[in-house]
């Protein structure tokens, strides 16, 4: 069997990242002063983060290379606008799941 | 079981799927899982080790959605100054979002130095500890279930999607103010209308869009911990 060791490197990194970030001002001690600039951009960066690596999974096919591919009959973007309506009306996490799995799978084969 | 404890099963749960369903192995699903331990930076990762991206850009990028951590270890800090530094990052690294929530709900306010002088046996510590413990248990046991049984789905039952509508279930609960809508508006059109660049730069282009717009239309006031 072929190991990926650049995977193992990967999730060894991301390991030190979930230890890092977590004890981020504990280790930095109570001498840090944060700048107001700092807050500001910490309110709104996991945010982008996310939608950024979420909007083209949703929006265009798994393949896609360009925004050209983009196309209504996607599954991806039906199965994502239920979730959305679900998880907004309902708040619920499991729900939320199966509407917009359901949705998904239903525009995957009929559409 | 507690409310709590089912949420936790449950995210740890779809977390399973989606890594068991990714471009990831079982053994790799399985050491993600055990060893990285936080559910939000593995669903972002999952995209972004299929699209191939250099890893030192996959690690930035869990820093960023890991930033709430961050925030939290400022919480902490007051809490846990006495201990040393390999036990703040042991503590840290164990400390997930309920067990940090609880914690703090519990004692807002830090010990005196009276209180913490005839508390010889750190019981808010182990409090924390024992809190971390259970999270990590339950975390794990929704986790390992979700990739072993995932893994015995076949592909094309499309159960990857799976962690798309989880990570959209954590922004939306974000986006409670009209900048975050616009800074979240902003991130989806530059992203998806700059697909297919190279080295996935569209991420980078569109969160540093996103930023600069939110920091725009944000009307509250400056310098306020969230």
């Amino acid at each position: 069997m072929q190991i990926d060791w650049n995977i193992y490197l990967l999730i060894i990194g991301m390991a030190l990242v979930t230890a890092w970030s977590r004890s981020f001002f504990m280790i930095l001690g109570e001498r840090i002063k944060v700048a107001d600039w700092v807050i500001e951009a910490i309110r709104f960066a996991p945010l982008a983060a996310m939608v950024a690596i979420l909007a083209p999974e949703i929006f265009l096919p798994g393949n896609a290379t360009s925004v050209a591919q983009f196309d209504w009959k996607l599954p991806n973007i039906w199965g994502g606008m239920a979730a959305l309506i679900a998880f907004y009306l309902t708040r619920k996490m499991l729900f939320t799941l199966i509407v917009g799995m359901a949705v998904f799978t239903a525009v995957r084969f009929w559409a | 079981m507690s409310r709590s404890s089912v949420t936790i099963l449950t995210w740890g749960f779809v977390t399973g799927i989606a890594m068991a369903k990714s471009t990831l192995t079982v053994q790799q699903a399985l050491a993600m899982s055990l060893l990285v331990y936080a559910g939000t930076s593995q669903l972002t990762a999952l995209p972004l080790i299929a699209a191939g991206l250099p890893i030192w850009m996959i690690l930035v990028t869990s820093f960023m959605v890991n930033l709430r951590f961050v925030i939290f270890s400022l919480g902490l800090q007051i809490h846990f100054s006495y201990l040393s530094t390999w036990r703040k990052i042991l503590l840290g690294y164990c400390t997930a979002d309920f067990s940090y929530l609880f914690y703090i709900r519990r004692y807002s306010k830090p010990e005196t130095d009276e209180e913490r002088r005839s508390d010889q046996e750190h019981l808010r510590l182990h409090w924390l500890m024992g809190m971390q413990f259970s999270n990590w248990v339950l975390w794990q046991l929704g986790s390992i279930a979700g990739i072993l049984l995932a893994s015995q789905i076949p592909n094309r039952w499309g159960l990857e999607f799976a962690g798309a509508i989880a990570l959209l279930v954590i922004i939306v609960p974000m986006l409670d103010r009209a900048a975050a809508r616009w800074a979240a508006v902003t991130a989806s059109i530059v992203a998806v209308a700059t697909y297919g660049i190279p080295f996935r730069l569209n991420i980078l282009i569109a969160i540093v869009a996103a930023l600069v717009v939110g920091m725009m239309t944000d009307k509250s006031p400056k310098s306020s911990i969230p």
